[in-house]
């Protein structure tokens, strides 16, 4: 009994291509998924396959100018990188790569040089599919100064505030400390702390801090008197004119001036200084904005990190009092802390300006790029503003503690706009005193005194650079 | 005649075709060779003893099967044994990629699965002792299946209790011995009743019903097998019994109706199922919108064909991927996933066409034999095979609501390989019975 001619054959066959019908459409299922939704899939938020693609990722080393290494990704169980910082002091600067929460600071800036994810040849893409490479990244030098920047950092210790040092011939920023700080090797565990701290950890206060300048805004004021010539530093101003200015509400100072005759350096060196609303005043809101402007307050940066823009008035509405206040640094003016490194390098510089840069080298190979320098004021202003710059470090360290360091600079208050509270110490300054090479900017929130408080960070830190 | 005809007309061993399957099992052997070495790379850095054994068991037991198939069934055909070879293998390197600590424990299983299949297909027994002895057989699995219901366990320690524990250190699932066992009661019963059921239709006007008295037995044998499976709630070997029973029957009697009617049944089973069971209708929510609740009740598929879209055309690699931890009991019911992340569409669809080439052998065995229960019984395994694979893979590719059930020979699992092999054993002597030197022994 055989079952040839029964139509058992032809039932097998219809049976078989049944199954067959079956296979082909799982074959199209998993071209959908393999091929056609792959992208979108990959990409999902919660697809946990991009953390663990992200973690083999080897993220770029980062070196400071002496090549010694910031951060560095070490390799660590089955194919997996580890993120360290060894120098936690330079998260401002260099910021974090976190797989939970992204990144910041240069590790942000560079992301797509760090991850390895710029444009490769395709020969170089088709080698890393078939082989299932992941991409390594490249190395990225800084200008920063592993020495300046601890330095910085540790000379700030417990207080808040902010420290921009700068190559003032080049621009490249040598140390950018703020504080407090974060520390980006714990900063998962730290984060929900980190995230509600009311001294803003993650803010870097260096960049993007905006505060009013007070008496060291006076330095600008005194550039653009001396620019337009509408006064010179040895020009005699007698007693009244320092005294009260009678504007709407009328400004004056706290004590009468030292000293009943005087010259315009001896009077930018006093701690409150009716003089320079009255300077203010004359040259006009516009033109006085001009001047400042120029030096770099408010103009906006092509700087990597996230970096806030000054302002000199808030509305564009200029009044007499405005001009007169904001000659003195008070008014609507506020600034970053990097701004005013940058005018202290300027001055510093003969008045070339170069753009503040922070890479010096992507993977070994050296930026090409010719340093943006405009010029800001003459050489001759410059060097009168130094001049009396001199004279006010030495006036003004006395009665502190400060050495008598080969530099310049001028330390000042600014009122916090926090009633009741002790108002911001700044100083800015540069070093050596004749032959400038480093300029600094210094800001402590609510340090009270500009002498007794942020120019001592100031001086060490210059004079740490100078050596 | 077709040359492989005139060996089986004359008994002789067919060298040529021999070679041919020596140098496939060859292949098969160095693809898993490949793998492992590859996964040791991976997982250790280096080639170790630890994932070579693997190879060499399976190495051994592959070139003593092909001489005793060569030398006992000459006339076998040389596809399906390499074939075995490359899935179990396969299977090797998924457990122990996915969940090493079972990897001596599943070649415990090759081992004695790959045995039983060679002596099933190798022994000189008759065909007539499974053909005549249907209800002995039947009554055993069911009662087997029965223990479950008193004394089944989880050898996860939760979840359906499906298996039998031998001495707690085998489980065994007597749901997976049932599909055997059933597949060999419809042959024969099929066999015998195969004309009846063709030439006596019951007529009512133009429609034609069939035979319901002749259908009977079968009908309360099947019915009463899947009364039991849903009373476990083993929905995937529910499904695999029905569409095993209707391919059977089609195959037999040439009758859509039976297949349209079994379908429009297991419609209406399933969807008056969802509104009456919340797990099922828990199932078909997941597969109708898993993107909802990714987190949530979806996770498993949702992880499933995000694995798929990682592995893209040519997979992360073997070891490189992360089917595990991501995926729940990737190592059974998800293998497929695995392997589309870490082999990519390229391997996954390497694995179909092994698959479908298994499948259509064992029917070409089918139509060559020279018995209706031999042809209906590798008919029925072959489609067994098929549909088994089919539910599992639409299944992690979300083309149909998951059940969870095995892909033969690669997933982990002491029972669904063995009967796996067994199924196989069968059909290699199936494709080895037209010859006549054993043909005299058989029915």
């Amino acid at each position: 009994m055989t079952l040839r001619g029964t139509g058992v054959e032809r039932n097998i066959v219809r049976l078989g291509r049944a199954i067959i019908l079956c296979f082909v459409a799982v074959a199209l299922g998993l071209g959908y998924w393999s091929i056609v939704r792959s992208a979108a899939l990959v990409a999902r938020e919660d697809n946990p396959r991009r953390v663990e693609a992200e973690r083999r990722i080897r993220r770029g080393n980062i070196y400071d100018r002496k090549g010694r290494t910031l951060a560095e990704s070490r390799s660590g169980d089955g194919g997996v990188w580890e993120r360290l910082y060894l120098v936690p002091e330079a998260a401002p600067v260099v910021g974090y790569a976190s797989i939970d929460l992204g990144t910041s600071g240069i590790e942000s800036a560079y992301d797509t040089e760090l991850r390895g994810d710029a444009p490769t040849s395709p020969i170089e893409q088709v080698r890393r599919e078939l082989l299932h490479l992941y991409p390594a990244g490249v190395d990225l030098q800084l200008t920063l100064d592993m020495d300046l920047q601890q330095l910085a950092s540790a000379t700030l210790g417990e207080r808040t505030g902010a420290v921009v040092l700068l190559d003032a011939q080049s621009g490249a920023v040598l140390a950018m400390a703020s504080e407090p700080i974060f520390d980006p090797n714990t900063l998962e565990e730290d984060w929900p702390r980190l995230q509600f701290d009311r001294d803003k950890p993650m803010l870097n206060r260096a960049t993007q801090g905006l505060y009013p300048p007070g008496l060291v805004f006076e330095t600008l004021t005194l550039a653009a008197v001396l620019e337009e010539g509408s006064a010179e530093a040895t020009t005699v101003f007698t007693d009244e004119l320092g005294v009260v200015l009678e504007v709407e509400p009328p400004i004056s100072c706290p004590s009468d001036p030292p000293a009943t005759t005087f010259t315009l350096a001896e009077a930018y060196t006093w701690p409150c200084s009716v003089l320079f609303a009255r300077l203010g005043l004359e040259l006009g809101g516009e033109q006085l904005a001009d001047h400042i402007t120029r030096m770099g307050i408010g103009r906006p940066l092509d700087f990597p990190l996230d970096a806030s823009t000054g302002q000199v008035l808030e509305r564009g509405q200029w009044s007499e009092l405005l001009a007169a206040r904001t000659a003195m640094g008070a008014g609507e003016v506020l600034v970053t802390p990097l701004e005013m490194a940058l005018a202290a390098a300027t001055i510093a510089n003969d008045g070339l300006q170069a753009a503040p840069y922070l890479v010096v080298a992507i993977d070994g190979e050296p930026l090409a790029v010719a340093p943006a320098v405009r010029r800001v004021i003459s050489a001759e202003t410059a060097r009168e503003v130094r001049t009396i710059l001199e004279q006010a470090f030495s006036a003004g360290r006395q009665g502190t503690s400060l050495p008598d360091a080969n530099l310049a600079g001028r330390a000042g208050s600014a009122e916090s706009g926090l009633p009741g509270a002790p108002p911001h110490a700044w100083f800015i300054g540069y070093a050596p005193a004749a032959q400038p090479r480093y300029a600094i900017a210094v800001i402590v929130e609510h340090g009270d005194s500009g002498w007794e408080v942020a120019a001592p960070i100031g001086v060490q830190v210059l004079d740490a650079a100078a050596k | 005649m077709s040359r492989s005809d005139r060996q089986e007309a004359t008994g002789r061993t067919d060298w040529a075709a021999s070679w041919a399957e020596l140098g496939l099992i060859a292949g098969a052997l160095a693809f898993v060779g490949c793998g492992l070495a590859q996964l040791a790379l991976a997982e250790q850095g280096a080639l170790s003893a630890h994932y070579l054994w693997p190879g060499v068991l399976l190495a051994s037991l592959a070139v003593v099967g092909w001489g005793l198939l060569t030398w006992r069934a000459p006339a076998h055909d040389p596809l399906l044994f390499p074939i075995v070879t490359l899935l179990s293998g396969w299977g090797l390197i998924e457990v122990a990629r996915l969940q090493e600590r079972f990897l001596s424990r599943q070649m415990w299983w090759v081992g004695l699965g790959l045995g039983v299949l060679l002596l099933i297909a190798a022994l000189p027994y008759r065909w007539y002792w499974l053909s005549r002895y249907r209800y002995l057989w039947l009554t055993g699995g069911l009662g087997l299946l029965g223990l479950t219901i008193i004394w089944g366990v989880n050898p996860l320690g939760v979840g359906d209790r499906l298996w039998l524990s031998i001495g707690r250190l085998f489980y065994f699932q007597p749901s997976e011995a049932l599909k055997v066992i059933l597949i060999i009661f419809m042959a024969s019963y099929l066999a015998e009743k195969r004309e009846l059921l063709v030439l006596t239709d019951l007529r009512i006007g133009r429609l034609r019903l069939p035979p319901l008295p002749y259908l009977g037995p079968l009908l309360l044998m099947w019915g009463f097998s899947l009364i039991l499976l849903i009373w476990q709630q083993d929905l995937g070997a529910a499904l695999l019994f029905l569409s095993a029973f209707l391919s059977m029957i089609y195959v037999a009697t040439g009758r859509q109706f039976y297949v349209w009617a079994g379908l429009g049944m297991l419609l209406a089973i399933a969807v008056a199922g969802y509104y009456l069971f919340d797990r099922i209708q828990l199932r078909g929510d997941i597969w109708l919108d898993p993107w909802s609740d990714p987190r949530g009740q979806a996770y498993q598929i949702v992880q499933s064909l995000l694995a798929f879209a990682g592995g893209r055309l040519l997979g992360t690699g073997v070891g490189l991927g992360h089917p595990t931890p991501y995926i729940p009991v990737v190592h059974t019911d998800f293998v497929f996933a695995a392997i589309g992340e870490e082999w990519g569409m390229a391997g996954a669809l390497g694995l179909l066409l092994v698959l479908v080439v298994l499948v259509v052998r064992g029917l070409r065995a089918a139509m060559r034999a020279r018995t209706p229960f031999v042809s209906l019984l590798a008919a029925g395994l072959s489609a067994m095979l098929g549909w088994q694979s089919v539910v599992i893979l639409g299944g992690t590719t979300k083309l149909i609501p998951l059940t969870g059930i095995t892909l033969p020979f690669v997933s982990y699992g002491g029972s669904s390989m063995l009967v796996s092999c067994i199924m196989v054993g069968l059909l290699i002597r199936a494709s080895a019975a037209s010859q006549p030197a054993l043909q005299g022994r058989t029915q």
